[in-house]
């Protein structure tokens, strides 16, 4: 049993009702005939793929149905925190280090147009 | 041209509608043999279907269309629109929701299309109050093992302290999706299965077959 945590229902519910969705926070470029084709491609098709720490977009698809960033580590699963399109979760202090592990540190912030932006607003 | 007269609204269903007839399973060919109620001789847990309800799907994008369609719906209908996984219940009428920017409403089928042309009125814009009165059924699960039923159908926890009277949620159940509502708990438990009506003959097998340990009753349809 895998429990990810829903910013949209605020409630942590089975991974089962939940679909990744690839890396977070690429913006569609607001220009794209201006872009190179290299430009283009990198945006289209070149994605992270690190080792630990990920930010990644992933689907409430059985439950709200509402796309979601989620922060979690590809070599551990463990999921740091959840947060609603349109926010960005910074770093707001150092790693705590306790009995059961690392707890990363947050502070919420509202992102950028240029880092995520809401389907359905063109520039 | 305004927006809206590129809308056409049609009433989908007819006066004479016989809602037993628009049953998956009022033929009883789905029913499995529940005349031996398995290990026990009582029967805990009761499986109906609701007859065809007008349903309605409603969203909006701005506070400023909520707030008008939560109005319209308090004059019209009796009912607000229901805050994060609630529902709003007077008589005949129900609002769940079912994200933060859509609420289901449940009706008389025959009050589905003048409440759409209603709702439609009040706002404009990028919203959308749609009838899928067809595309879904309703199913009522009660009695009281219904909530074992629940447990062992879908993943979500439906342990009353987690899930009371009056909860909305939208989760995975058996190997489909549902929006489950609960009725009552307690030892007359009961839940409001809304699926689609594709898969309702698999949840309505499925229940059946889940049921059988307990002793099922009064199948409907």
């Amino acid at each position: 049993m895998f429990l990810i945590h829903c910013p949209y229902c605020e409630e942590h519910r089975e991974e089962e009702e939940f679909h990744a969705a690839g890396q977070a926070h690429m913006p569609r470029p607001l220009d794209p005939d201006s872009l190179s084709d290299e430009q283009w491609a990198n945006w289209l098709y070149y994605r992270k793929n690190p080792r630990g720490e990920h930010r990644e977009l992933w689907v409430h698809a059985a439950g709200c149905g509402k796309y979601f960033n989620v922060l979690r580590n590809t070599q551990t699963y463990e999921i740091y925190a959840t947060y609603k399109s349109g926010e960005m979760l910074e770093m707001s202090g150092p790693t705590t280090v306790t009995a059961t592990g690392s707890v990363l540190n947050f502070s919420k912030a509202h992102a950028s147009s240029q880092t995520d932006r809401k389907p359905g607003k063109s520039s | 041209m305004s927006e809206s007269d590129n809308i056409v609204v049609m009433d989908q269903f007819s006066k004479n509608i016989d809602a037993s007839t628009a049953s998956v399973v009022h033929t009883g060919q789905l029913n499995v043999d529940a005349s031996d109620n398995g290990a026990n001789s009582k029967a805990h847990v009761r499986l109906a279907e609701q007859p065809v309800a007008g349903l309605l799907m409603l969203r909006a994008s701005s506070e400023e269309q909520m707030a008008a369609l939560g109005a319209a719906l308090q004059t019209h209908c009796g009912v607000a629109l229901a805050s994060r996984l609630a529902s709003n219940t007077s008589g005949d009428y129900c609002v769940r929701w079912m994200s933060p920017d859509a609420w289901l409403l449940s009706c008389p089928l025959s009050d589905a299309f003048s409440i759409e042309q209603k709702l439609r009125g009040v706002v404009s814009g990028h919203v959308a109050i749609v009838q899928i009165s067809g595309g879904y059924s309703v199913f009522e699960l009660s009695g009281a093992k219904a909530l074992e039923v629940l447990q062992k159908s879908s993943g979500y926890d439906t342990h009353p302290d987690n899930f009371p009277v009056g909860k909305v949620v939208n989760t995975t159940f058996a190997k489909a999706q549902i929006t489950i509502r609960a009725v009552q708990t307690g030892d007359e438990a009961s839940y409001e299965l809304i699926v689609r009506r594709s898969f309702s003959d698999y949840i309505w097998i499925w229940l059946q077959r889940a049921s059988y340990e307990y002793g099922l009753d009064s199948v409907g349809g």
